[in-house]
């Protein structure tokens, strides 16, 4: 009766002495009153649901829309005329200096100078265990030849031509050394050992479906988090994933903290 | 559907032409991302019941609103009649630029939208049928071929409660 009345409360078919009678017992209960706020503000969120899926729905049509070739608008004529300009006048320049050019010097090292590289401190005794290491931050983490670097992707925002690129082109899910030790593959693996097989093999569905079957202690860990995350922007789940970036640089006790801040730059 | 995905296509490319001449630094993502929205406002407002008739053309009615999210996209408050700019003068255009466009999700909704998308998907559509579309108990039972209303008023009853612990759970953490 008591819930057969919430929605009917809800869906606005109470007749007016019943919405009376109900609204009085809201202001009477403030437990009653408090469960039917909860449940009001659930179905407003209900009508964006439906708009979320219908724009997903137009952004899979999109990807069925054939992409034009570069077509050139009025400022692409200008720019391809500077362009012209521009190498006509260098080409110019050059061609009056070498006349004077003094043909005894030597022509500059072409060699290519190697670019410096920072070497980050090695820490041996990296712990495994996803909950142990909260604290400890991404500095000391070190990676072998070969394997991905710790920062994971490219930063998002290091040149002005790749922030114009999409955020999907450069998403790149962090990876490092301690989280492919930690799938050790004997026996039977936990809920979050499968969870890490999945999101290292990108399988994010998956990842994300055995996350919500980890243990809650587990599920809390803004470690965990961090990763989820990266799951989530790895489904184009980036409102999501925002949100649990946002908390675990807030929060500031993961060894992500840093990383966290790096792949907001990814969520729209 | 299929309507609603062929109306989207069959303009598409025109108003990516006409927003790109209207604002020209504009890119293009962004462009079409406000073709989305106006579509699935369009769709909104139909569904809702406000918009019964058009007696102008969906291309105006679906441009203005395209438009409109792009100046709201991009923080433009230049304040033009967009009415004006249009050939197809109407009521309806009116409406259109009157209408409300969809509001950005703050953190609590777009979590709580990842709950209830996370529901089984005949949870979820019941939950749409009943509090968005508005329809009866009964209506769902015939729609979803459900035995009895009871088992609808059930389900729905439990589906609300899961979701209202699931968004206390959120709230703590």
């Amino acid at each position: 009766m008591h819930d057969e009345l919430i929605d009917r409360f809800l869906a606005g078919e109470l007749n007016p002495e019943e919405k009376a009678s109900f609204e009085k017992r809201m202001q009477e209960d403030g437990q009653f009153r408090a469960e039917v706020e909860a449940y009001k503000s659930i179905l407003n969120n209900l009508k964006s649901v439906r708009n979320q899926e219908l724009k997903s729905r137009l952004i899979k049509l999109e990807g069925s829309v054939p992409k034009q070739g570069f077509k050139f608008g009025k400022p692409g004529y200008y720019i391809l005329f500077s362009i012209i300009i521009l190498a006509v006048s260098l080409w110019f320049i050059w061609s009056r200096n070498s006349n004077f050019s003094d043909s005894s010097i030597p022509p500059k090292n072409m060699e290519q100078e190697s670019t410096p590289t920072i070497q980050e401190n090695h820490s041996p005794n990296a712990a495994p265990s996803i909950l142990e290491d909260t604290m400890r931050k991404q500095e000391n983490l070190k990676m072998e030849p070969g394997t991905k670097n710790a920062a994971g992707p490219k930063d998002p925002i290091a040149g002005t031509e790749i922030e114009e690129e999409t955020y999907a082109a450069h998403f790149e899910p962090y990876m490092d050394e301690d989280l492919i030790s930690m799938v050790r593959g004997e026996g039977e693996l936990t809920n979050y050992e499968k969870f890490m097989a999945f999101y290292l093999k990108k399988d994010y569905t998956r990842a994300l479906k055995v996350y919500d079957e980890m243990d809650e202690s587990l599920r809390d860990s803004d470690n965990v988090l961090f990763l989820k995350a990266n799951v989530l922007l790895g489904l184009n789940r980036s409102g999501e994933a925002k949100v649990l970036l946002k908390r675990i640089i807030k929060n500031d006790q993961s060894r992500y903290t840093a990383e966290a801040k790096k792949y907001l730059r990814y969520c729209r | 559907m299929q309507a609603f995905d062929q109306i989207y296509l069959l303009y598409r490319d025109d108003f990516v032409r006409t927003a790109r001449h209207r604002f020209s630094s504009m890119p293009e993502a962004d462009i079409v991302d406000a073709w989305q929205d106006a579509l699935v406002s369009f769709f909104e407002q139909i569904s809702s019941g406000r918009l019964h008739t058009l007696s102008c053309s969906i291309k105006s009615f679906l441009y203005l609103i395209g438009f409109r999210y792009i100046m709201k996209s991009h923080h433009l408050n230049l304040k033009t009649d967009h009415v004006e700019s249009f050939s197809d003068k109407a009521e309806n255009l009116h409406f259109a630029e009157e209408m409300d466009l969809m509001p950005e999700l703050n953190d609590e909704q777009i979590l709580l939208n990842a709950r209830i998308k996370e529901l089984p998907e005949q949870s979820k559509r019941m939950l749409l049928l009943r509090y968005v579309d508005g329809k009866s108990i009964p209506e769902i039972a015939q729609e979803m071929n459900y035995q009895s209303d009871n088992s609808v008023s059930v389900t729905l009853s439990r589906t609300l409660k899961k979701l209202k612990e699931l968004l206390e759970k959120d709230v703590k953490r």
